[in-house]
């Protein structure tokens, strides 16, 4: 039995326009505008070759608007279009972004692990600088919120 | 009756407009760069006929109606090749059925025009058709429409089935040749018969409307990359699996036949050899078959 390969691509979306300072700030996007715009980032990159070689399985989430985490689903083969057009994603949906790749992972376990690793990490780093218990809690609890993931 | 030449290179769907219109510039593309088989398609969309032939039918049912029409008529061409001093040319009549369910289909079926096509080709619309082409339909090719995003989900199940029973796939690069979005499409499909089933008896043809749509055929086997084809794959798809398809629409036209035997004497005679030669003497043919095919039950 052969099986479908599939990666999984863990990005952080980060808005251009916001200082450190509040990082805090949840930071909205539609999925379907991620959804857009990584695709059509590949047809601009890769031309129609390209954006029809993704068609297949592709699919972008956004996960969490604190830590900004985004997950693209794609054949594993093509990923490497999508791998290669990430770093050219300046803008989406009129807002100024720029966008890291945290992880490719194949599948969507691992990429769990890692991005609960990666939340944890972030959740520690944000309480240093707050300090009533409550607000740590509530912190806590909305950047572990990956359910639609 | 099967005389196409082993050599050259096959196009097996060369819309039937080409011959119509521009007929002699059509022929000179295609036969200097290289094809020596050439299936004229006739693309019929089942579910665009309106009703209203069945209510007549069911008024008063008489079987002198079609629904499908007559093949196109291959003599001019044939005339024309002949003029043109062009060798071992072979033609063949092609019919597509583009239907959404199988009901609607089984009239064209049995239609008595049907049995005039040599070859027979499918582009099933919905879900249910594509089962039905996978489970019980007996045709030699299956193609899709690339006009629109294909909406099926195919599977590896169905795709080896097809394998199994014979069929071929058609990917027709004519309209990508115009539109982007009708490229992606093609692609898209290309790419999913590689990921389900390794890209078999995928055939190249050229869906062309118009003559300027033809390609060589070197061009196109280099195409091949972007379909996920390698060259070998590819080379085939243009060559030995275009002639296995005539070969197996033979079989399909005869029932269970292992071998045809034939008198080679008559059709020596006739300087282009032309499987659909025997427009008129299909009823001889057919009388005489019993006896010359071995046909195993």
């Amino acid at each position: 039995m052969v099986r479908l390969k599939n990666r999984y691509i863990v990005i952080e979306v980060n808005p251009r326009d916001q200082n450190e300072t509040d990082t805090l700030h949840p930071f909205k996007l539609s999925q379907t505008a991620l959804n857009q715009t990584v695709q059509g980032k590949v047809d601009q990159l890769h031309g129609d070759f390209g954006a029809a070689a993704i068609l297949a399985g592709f699919s972008a989430k956004y996960v969490n608007p604190y830590t900004r985490i985004g997950i693209i689903r794609c054949r594993s083969g093509p990923h490497k279009l999508i791998t290669s057009t990430i770093p050219f994603i300046t803008q989406v949906d009129s807002c100024q972004v720029s966008v890291n790749i945290l992880y490719v992972g194949a599948t969507i376990k691992k990429c769990f692990n890692f991005v609960k690793l990666h939340q944890q990490r972030k959740s520690d780093e944000y309480c240093i600088k707050l300090e009533s218990d409550e607000a740590k809690k509530s912190l806590k609890e909305a950047l572990m919120n990956f359910g639609s993931m | 009756m099967l005389t196409c030449n082993q050599k050259g290179f096959y196009d097996l769907n060369v819309h039937e407009k080409c011959f119509q219109n521009n007929l002699r510039r059509t022929l000179e593309t295609l036969y200097s760069l290289g094809y020596r088989t050439v299936a004229v398609n006739q693309l019929i969309d089942v579910d665009s006929i309106p009703e209203t032939k069945k209510k007549k039918k069911k008024g008063e049912p008489r079987e002198t109606l079609d629904c499908l029409p007559e093949p196109f008529d291959l003599n001019p061409i044939k005339e024309t090749a002949a003029a043109l001093n062009y060798e071992s040319l072979t033609f063949l009549n092609r019919l597509t059925l583009k239907f959404s369910s199988q009901d609607t289909l089984h009239k064209y079926l049995k239609s008595i025009n049907f049995k005039k096509y040599d070859l027979f080709g499918v582009i099933p619309v919905t879900r249910e058709a594509l089962t039905f082409v996978c489970s019980s339909l007996e045709a030699d090719i299956l193609s899709f429409d690339v006009e629109t995003r294909l909406n099926l989900r195919l599977q590896r199940k169905l795709f080896t089935q097809l394998v199994d029973r014979n069929y071929h796939l058609e990917l027709t690069y004519g309209p990508a040749i115009e539109d982007s979005t009708k490229r992606k499409n093609l692609i898209n499909i290309s790419h999913l018969f590689h990921t389900y089933g390794k890209s078999k008896n995928i055939i190249f043809s050229s869906g062309a409307e118009f003559y300027m749509h033809i390609r060589n055929p070197y061009d196109v086997i280099s195409l091949g990359f972007l379909f996920g084809l390698n060259e070998l794959q590819s080379k085939n798809s243009v060559m030995n699996l275009p002639r296995k398809v005539i070969v197996n629409a033979t079989g399909r036209r005869h029932g269970k036949s292992v071998m045809l035997v034939e008198n080679m004497d008559t059709i020596v005679e006739e300087s282009v050899l032309v499987v659909s030669d025997e427009e008129s003497e299909d009823e001889d043919m057919d009388t005489d078959e019993p006896l010359q095919k071995k046909s195993k039950q």
